[in-house]
C-alpha cells in the first residue's frame, strides 16, 4: 500500500517572512429554506403582537345560529363547532402559545441557565449533586408530571408556564454545564483568575459570552418544545380552558368533531406544524453558524 | 486581611520568599505531591529562572505561588511571603487585589489565554478598570498607550481587534501588556514562548526583560530550555519530580554543574559550536510516577552514575563547600575529585 519510492526531492524554499496570519473561518451561508422559516416566525410574531389591532372578529364569539360554516370572506376558515371564527382563532391561540412557549423559555433558560454555569464552575459535590437532580427530573415523564401537577393546581396560563418551564430546565442545564465545562478549563478563565477577576466576573465575561451560541440554539429548541407540550396538553383539554383559543385546544376541538370543515381542521395543525419545523430548522442553522467546536478558534 | 502591606520588613527582607511549598493533588490513584517542599526567595529586579522538563511541577510551582490552584482536590502548605504577607492560606479577596495588581502571571499558549469574544484593547482595559479604577475612557487610552509599549503597530486599530485577528507573536505581546498594566512588582513568565516562532521567541524575551529592567521587577522565568535562561537570569533552579535539584546563581550554576541531571539537560540542548547533525543527547526514560514516588534520589534511576546511596536515600538540598550560593541535591555530584562516600551529607533522610 505504502510504496515508499526515492523521487526527487521538491526543491520547494519555505516562505520567509512570517505572514500575519488572519484566521478568519468562512461564514455558512443561510439557505432559502432558512429565510422562508425566519418570515414565517416574524409573521407568526408580528401577528401575536399586533392580534389586537387587525380587526377581527371576536374570538370568543359566535356568528349565527349553524355552527361549522365553509371558508367564506366574511369568515376566512370558516367556524367551528361554537359557530367562532376559526381565523380569528388561530391568530389568538397563536398568542397564547407564543406566551406560553416564550415564557417557559425565559424560566427554563434563567434557571436552567443559571445553575449549569454554576454547577460547572463550582464542580464538586454541589455539582454532583445538583446534576443527579436534573437527571431525575430528565428521566421523569414530563408529560405525566404535568398531567398531575395541573390537575391538582388548576389549569391557569401561569401555572402551565410555570410547569413547563420548570420541565425544560434540566435540558438546558445540562447544555450550559457542558459548555462551561469545556469554557472553563480554557487558559484564559485562569489568565482572567490571574488578572484578579472574581468569580462572578469570570462568569458573566468570560464565561458567558462563551456559552451564548449554543444557549441561542437550545433556546429556539426549547421553544418549540414548550409549545408542542402546550399543544399536546391543548389537545387534552388540560391547558388554558376552552373559551381562550389556543392552537391545542383549537386542534382537539376538531377533531372531536365530525363534522369540522377543512379550514377547521388543517388551520390550527398547519400553523403549530410550520412553526416548528420553522423553529427547529432556524435554530439547527444557527446552532451550525455559531458552532465553533468545528471551527478552531 | 488589613494588615498594612509589610511597610516595615520590606526594607530587609526579600520581596518573594517561598518556604517548603508544596502542592498536593488528590487523584483517583491517590495524592499526588506536585510540587515537594521547595524553597526559594527573590529579590526586587531579580530575575529566577525555573528550568525542568514536561511534569516537573515547574507550573504547578508558578501557579501555587500565586496562589492560582483549581480549589477542588488540591492542598497548598508551607508558606509564601510576599512583600511580607502571608499568600498561602489567605482569603480570595485578599489574593485577588494581589493577583494581577502586584503579582502577574504570562501563560504559555498565546492562542488560548485570551478570550476570544472581546476586543483586546477591552481584555487590557479590564484588568486597569478592576485595579486601578481607572475610568473606561482613561482605561482605553491606557490600553493603547500599553500596546504600542509591547511593540504592537497602529496600536489604537489593533485594540479593536479580536485575538483570532492576530498572530502568536502579537498576541503574546497583548498577554504581556496586560500582566505590565498595573505595574506589578513579580512577574510570573510560565514558558512565555514556548509555542512561537524562534524569531518571535528571540522578540518576546527581549521585551520581557527590557520590560523588567524598565520597571525594576522581578521575575521568575519558566521553561524547559536553559538555552533561554543562560543569558537572562541572576538564579536559575533546576527541577525535578517536584523537587528543586540545583540551585544555583546563573553563572555558577554553568561553570560548574553538581547535579547530573542539570548535566543531561545540559547536553541535550543543542549547541551553536557543534558541529552540524550532531545527534543530541536525549535522556533516556521518563520523569517518575509522583503518585508512587521512589525512594531515594528520583533520578536514579535515569542517572548514568547513580549508585546503590541513591536508590535508598533521598539526597537533601546542600550548599557546596565551595560555592555557598550553590545549592544541589545529589550524593555523587559532579565535578568533585573524588566521588567518595564521605562527600559532605550533614543529615540523612
Amino acid at each position: 500500500m505504502l510504496s515508499v519510492e526515492p523521487q526527487a526531492p521538491d526543491v520547494e524554499l519555505a516562505p520567509a517572512s512570517e505572514s500575519q496570519e488572519i484566521l478568519e473561518a468562512p461564514k455558512r451561508p443561510f439557505g432559502v429554506f432558512f429565510w422562508c422559516c425566519a418570515g414565517w416566525l416574524l409573521i407568526v410574531a408580528l401577528a401575536t403582537i399586533f392580534a389586537g389591532l387587525l380587526h377581527l372578529n371576536p374570538p370568543q364569539q359566535g356568528y349565527g345560529f349553524s355552527p361549522n360554516l365553509p371558508v367564506s370572506s366574511a369568515h376566512w376558515l370558516g367556524t367551528d363547532e361554537a359557530t367562532r371564527d376559526v381565523f380569528s382563532r388561530l391568530v389568538w391561540g397563536a398568542r397564547v402559545s407564543l406566551i406560553i412557549g416564550l415564557a417557559g423559555t425565559a424560566i427554563g433558560i434563567g434557571i436552567g441557565g443559571g445553575l449549569g454555569m454554576l454547577s460547572a464552575y463550582v464542580r464538586g459535590r454541589f455539582d454532583a449533586s445538583l446534576a443527579f437532580v436534573m437527571y431525575v427530573l430528565l428521566a421523569f415523564p414530563a408529560i405525566i408530571a404535568v398531567i398531575c401537577l395541573l390537575y391538582f393546581w388548576g389549569r391557569s396560563e401561569f401555572h402551565i408556564v410555570v410547569i413547563l418551564g420548570l420541565f425544560s430546565v434540566p435540558f438546558i442545564y445540562r447544555v450550559v454545564r457542558a459548555s462551561t465545562l469545556a469554557c472553563a478549563t480554557k487558559e484564559y478563565v485562569t489568565a482572567a483568575r490571574s488578572q484578579g477577576a472574581t468569580a462572578r466576573r469570570v462568569l458573566a465575561k468570560d464565561i458567558f459570552p462563551n456559552v451564548i451560541p449554543s444557549l441561542i440554539a437550545y433556546t429556539v429548541f426549547t421553544f418549540g418544545g414548550i409549545i408542542t407540550t402546550e399543544g399536546a396538553l391543548g389537545f387534552l383539554q388540560l391547558s388554558v380552558p376552552t373559551p381562550t383559543p389556543s392552537w391545542g385546544n383549537m386542534i382537539g376541538g376538531a377533531s372531536g368533531d365530525i363534522n369540522a370543515t377543512l379550514g377547521y381542521v388543517l388551520g390550527p395543525s398547519a400553523a403549530l406544524f410550520f412553526t416548528l419545523i420553522a423553529l427547529n430548522y432556524a435554530g439547527e442553522q444557527i446552532r451550525l453558524r455559531f458552532d465553533t467546536s468545528e471551527q478552531k478558534l | 486581611m488589613v494588615e498594612d502591606a509589610g511597610s516595615a520588613p520590606a526594607a530587609t527582607s526579600p520581596l518573594l520568599q517561598v518556604t517548603d511549598l508544596r502542592t498536593t493533588f488528590q487523584t483517583p490513584r491517590g495524592p499526588l505531591v506536585a510540587v515537594d517542599g521547595v524553597s526559594l526567595t527573590l529579590n526586587q529586579g531579580e530575575t529566577l529562572g525555573i528550568v525542568g522538563e514536561s511534569g516537573s511541577g515547574k507550573t504547578v510551582l508558578s501557579r501555587s505561588i500565586m496562589g492560582l490552584l483549581p480549589g477542588l482536590h488540591t492542598s497548598l502548605s508551607g508558606s509564601v511571603l510576599f512583600d511580607g504577607v502571608e499568600l498561602v492560606g489567605a482569603p480570595e479577596r485578599l489574593l485577588r487585589s494581589i493577583w494581577g495588581a502586584r503579582i502577574a502571571m504570562v501563560f504559555q499558549d498565546p492562542m488560548t489565554s485570551l478570550n476570544p469574544v472581546h476586543r483586546i484593547g477591552r481584555q487590557i482595559a479590564e484588568t486597569l478598570r478592576l485595579h486601578l479604577k481607572l475610568s473606561k475612557k482613561v482605561a482605553n487610552e491606557s490600553a493603547v498607550t500599553l500596546l504600542a509599549q509591547v511593540g504592537i503597530p497602529s496600536p489604537a486599530l489593533r485594540a479593536r481587534n479580536y485575538p483570532v485577528e492576530l498572530s502568536g507573536g502579537m498576541r503574546q505581546r497583548v498577554m504581556i501588556a496586560i500582566a505590565l498594566a498595573c505595574g506589578p512588582q513579580v512577574l510570573l513568565a510560565d514558558e512565555p514562548t514556548t509555542g512561537l516562532d524562534v524569531t518571535i521567541q528571540a522578540q518576546i524575551l527581549d521585551l520581557l526583560g527590557e520590560a523588567q529592567r524598565m520597571r525594576h521587577m522581578a521575575m521568575i522565568f519558566v521553561t524547559h530550555d536553559l538555552g533561554i535562561v543562560a543569558t537572562r537570569t541572576d538564579q536559575i533552579m533546576v527541577m525535578y519530580a517536584g523537587r528543586a535539584v540545583e540551585v544555583a546563581p546563573t553563572r555558577q550554576l554553568f561553570a560548574n554543574v553538581r547535579m547530573p541531571y542539570t548535566e543531561a539537560l545540559l547536553h541535550s540542548t543543542p549547541r551553536i559550536g557543534n558541529p552540524s547533525h550532531t545527534r543530541l543527547q536525549a535522556i533516556d526514560g521518563r520523569p517518575p510516577d509522583l503518585v508512587h514516588r521512589p525512594v531515594g534520589c528520583a533520578f536514579a534511576a535515569r542517572c548514568p552514575y547513580a549508585q546503590d546511596r541513591c536508590r535508598e536515600e533521598s539526597p537533601p538540598l546542600i550548599a557546596d563547600a565551595a560555592e555557598p550560593n550553590h545549592f544541589y541535591a545529589c550524593w555523587y555530584p559532579r565535578g568533585t575529585p573524588a566521588p567518595a562516600n564521605a562527600q559532605g551529607a550533614p543529615s540523612v533522610a
